[in-house]
């Protein structure tokens, strides 16, 4: 018996607030009228929360060795992915040493081919393997960026994502990304309110200051094109996710239809090495913005950015605070970092998992230097925390 | 109109727990058998789902059902979901329930998991749909393409060989690439016995479960070329489109077949482009159920490729689906049981049996299927 072998697997879900960004109060800007893929139908398009956005709520990965030693990662998933980290992934886990994070992430991908490879199985897996690397940078008392090759730049520089940018500019951002309100169902209406409102937000931020456009899988492409179009006088830095993730020949007509005067971006829904060698084979993306919490974790993300750098491409990953830092810092090709603004009006910096974390960091005047703190330097806060009860279904304390 | 009541999930109970299955306890290539603790069996590493029996309750008193895999996994994503999206909704609007819960569940589906819940609650709708025009699902699908639909059954067990009523014979190849040439020799020997029992007439095809890669493929297909194989299934890993594209360019008479672990049209437009699959193998209860295993039916026909639905024999849904489209000649069965401890109680009925090698859907009004709760369930 190894001190280091793993012990102990556990999952936790949560209530408000944490991995999931859209588990929020109906005040909060993120779950009222943004574009998505449930716009086109009426009941649907008022607020996020309508159709369930919110639905399945953060997951927790605990892993303990036999030292004592326990490390932790977060996604999104509730009790579906409780279930897959519990009863199906631990047992690659149990009696191994956390260092074989390239085996264990391997044997749960071909362990769940079946009925994973995107979605949720692949959250349960990214947390699994970032509490992997927090338990491993805990037992060798290392930051996990100094595991993964160390900084290549002394701090992190940001941009805000959330309704107000002329706010970020003065809290010392390099840009702002809106959310785009209206999709095509709101018509010739909803696209001038939407090119409206960045026009008014350029005019504000003055012509220096880099403004996007999220577009969260909202559009088709003859909308998307008009709307680029449109939007092309007000110099946006980029524009994402405007399709679905699988309509990659869309992204790839719009690539070429604006034609380098915006960059276009996505795929914070993608996942997997496979999914982004689709879109940066097909040129889909300009860049590409996978989610460490959902593409598979860190391991994975290390491999998507390799392959994006030979494509000469921009990983900058959504949201997910320390999990993206740690990467981030550690890359040429990721030379800034997103923030989302989670306040409600989006007029303060608070923590992106705001309030599951302890000691989460957070950028002052758009930057951000990492502390020297093991893993992933932050801590659970515990009282949030429940386990899911299988025979019953039923919620328990942790 | 009819409208939604309630959807229900839970997992299908059966009286004695399901004896261990061939399928699960022999060497079978597969994804994990390059690791030695995982090579024996594939029971030691798959994940312990049960089935899921779906119910889509109205106000007309009508209930419709349906079947999938992923037990408490993805009861929460039709339970917590998608029946927030049904309930007060008419089951007949069945296009528009299908893009809400695809929609819905981008962020955390597109393959995998959430699509088997809507796979299930589709085939209860369409089940549903049935009863209330009191015809068999078939006959809402386009009707009749074939009077019987033949049947090809999956199994290493001779004895079973032995039955010619099957046209032909599909066997779960026990070696990959990790087992070297001396596999590839324990392959052919296989097939060639195969071979030898069931004579010229009768097909074989290779199941290979994503166990090999590209240049193995092509290695096994010069080999098996003069036993007459019809077609080599699923030598790959469902995301490696770019190596069924390599397979699409080698010249050879044996088809290339796969899809079983492939979601929703767009994943099988990324198998047709790639020019290399000939034979598409979509699951009924885990590509997004009847409607959108017709839309890959269409989007096949335009490119002049069978779908031949992964054991589609064994599934009510599969039946009706086979039955209404021209371009789905015939149907995989499986004996999921031991032969020799003989077939038990099936809690799950109107799912016919083949009869002399052929097969047909239920005439009952819908999908025809019922769940007969065990004792000590409920």
């Amino acid at each position: 018996m190894h001190p280091d072998e793993i012990v102990a697997v556990r999952a936790y879900i949560v209530g408000e607030g944490g991995g999931d960004y859209h588990a929020q109060g109906q005040h909060h800007w993120i779950v009222q009228e943004i574009a998505t893929p449930m716009s086109q139908y009426p009941p649907y398009q008022k607020t996020r929360t309508s159709w369930g956005i919110n639905v399945l709520g953060t997951l927790v990965v605990e892993i303990e060795t036999r030292s004592g030693v326990v490390g932790f990662g977060v996604s999104t998933g509730g009790p579906p992915a409780a279930w897959i980290v519990e009863q199906h992934l631990s047992r690659f886990l149990i009696g191994q040493r956390p260092w074989d994070v390239e085996k264990l992430w391997d044997q749960m991908f071909r362990a769940t081919l079946f009925y994973g490879r995107k979605g949720l199985v692949m959250n349960a897996i990214s947390a699994v393997d970032l509490a992997l690397w927090d338990t491993l940078g805990r037992l060798r008392q290392e930051p996990v960026y100094a595991m993964i090759g160390g900084p290549v730049r002394d701090r992190l520089r940001f941009y805000a994502t959330g309704p107000r940018p002329d706010l970020a500019q003065s809290m010392g951002f390099i840009g702002g990304k809106l959310p785009l309100r209206y999709g095509p169902a709101s018509g010739d209406e909803g696209l001038r309110a939407n090119v409206e409102e960045f026009r008014r937000m350029r005019e504000r931020v003055g012509d220096d200051f880099w403004l996007m456009y999220d577009c969260w899988m909202a559009l088709d492409l003859p909308y998307a094109t008009r709307l680029a179009d449109a939007l092309s006088e007000y110099r946006p830095r980029w524009i994402e996710e405007c399709f679905p993730p699988d309509d990659i020949w869309a992204y790839q007509s719009l690539v070429n239809h604006v034609n380098g005067q915006m960059l276009v971006s996505t795929g914070e829904h993608e996942a997997t090495r496979w999914g982004f060698r689709l879109l940066l084979e097909s040129h889909a993306a300009d860049f590409i913005q996978p989610d460490v919490t959902w593409c598979g974790g860190l391991t994975e993300l290390l491999k998507i950015s390799a392959l994006a750098d030979t494509y000469g491409a921009w990983v900058i990953p959504h949201g997910s605070s320390v999990y993206s830092y740690h990467f981030v810092i550690t890359r040429t090709n990721s030379p800034f970092a997103e923030f989302l603004m989670m306040h409600p009006e989006a007029s303060e910096v608070v923590p992106m998992f705001s309030p599951l974390l302890i000691n989460e960091p957070v950028p002052v005047n758009g930057e951000l230097r990492l502390p020297e703190t093991p893993g992933f330097g932050v801590e659970l806060n515990r009282t949030l925390l429940r386990r899911v009860r299988w025979e019953s279904g039923a919620l328990e304390n942790a | 109109m009819i409208k939604i009541t309630s959807v229900d999930a839970e997992i299908i109970q059966h009286p004695d727990s399901p004896p261990p299955s061939w399928l699960g306890e022999s060497v079978i290539a597969n994804p994990m058998s390059i690791y030695p603790e995982y090579y024996a069996r594939r029971s030691s590493w798959t994940a312990p789902f049960g089935e899921v029996w779906v119910t889509v309750s109205t106000d007309a008193g009508i209930a419709g059902s349906g079947i999938t895999v992923g037990g408490d996994a993805v009861i929460p994503i039709i339970s917590r979901h998608f029946a927030r999206l049904l309930v007060g909704q008419d089951p007949f609007d069945i296009e528009k329930l299908w893009d809400q819960m695809f929609r819905a569940s981008l962020p955390y589906g597109r393959r995998g998991l959430a699509i088997h819940a809507i796979s299930a609650v589709d085939m209860a709708l369409w089940d549903i749909l049935g009863k209330a025009e009191n015809l068999p699902v078939y006959k809402l699908l386009g009707g009749s393409t074939k009077a019987q639909i033949p049947v090809y059954q999956t199994t290493n067990d001779p004895t079973d060989w032995a039955d010619s009523a099957f046209f032909g014979v599909k066997l779960a190849i026990p070696y990959g690439p990790i087992d070297g040439t001396e596999g590839i020799q324990g392959n052919v020997a296989l097939i060639k016995a195969c071979r030898e029992a069931i004579g010229p007439k009768r097909d074989i095809m290779l199941d290979c479960y994503m166990a090999w890669d590209v240049n193995y493929t092509l290695r096994m297909i010069d080999a098996v070329e003069p036993l007459g194989v019809r077609w080599v299934e699923e030598p790959l890993p469902p995301d490696d489109y770019h190596g069924y594209e390599q397979l699409g360019k080698y010249s050879t008479p044996v088809a290339i077949a796969t899809g079983e672990h492939e979601h929703t049209r767009w994943g099988f437009r990324e198998l047709i482009e790639t020019g290399g699959v000939t034979i598409l193998q979509p699951d009924l209860a885990w590509v997004g159920g009847i409607s959108e295993t017709r839309k890959i039916c269409a989007m096949a026909s335009a490119y002049g490729l069978q779908v031949i639905p992964h054991a589609g024999g064994l599934s009510a849904a599969g039946l009706h689906l086979i039955k209404s489209q021209v371009n789905v000649p015939f149907a995989e069965w499986v004996r999921t049981w031991d032969r020799d401890k003989g077939r038990p109680m099936s809690v799950i009925r109107g799912i016919p049996d083949p009869e002399n090698g052929a097969i047909n859907p239920s005439d009952d009004p819908g999908l025809g299927m019922s769940y007969i709760a065990s004792k000590g369930s409920q």
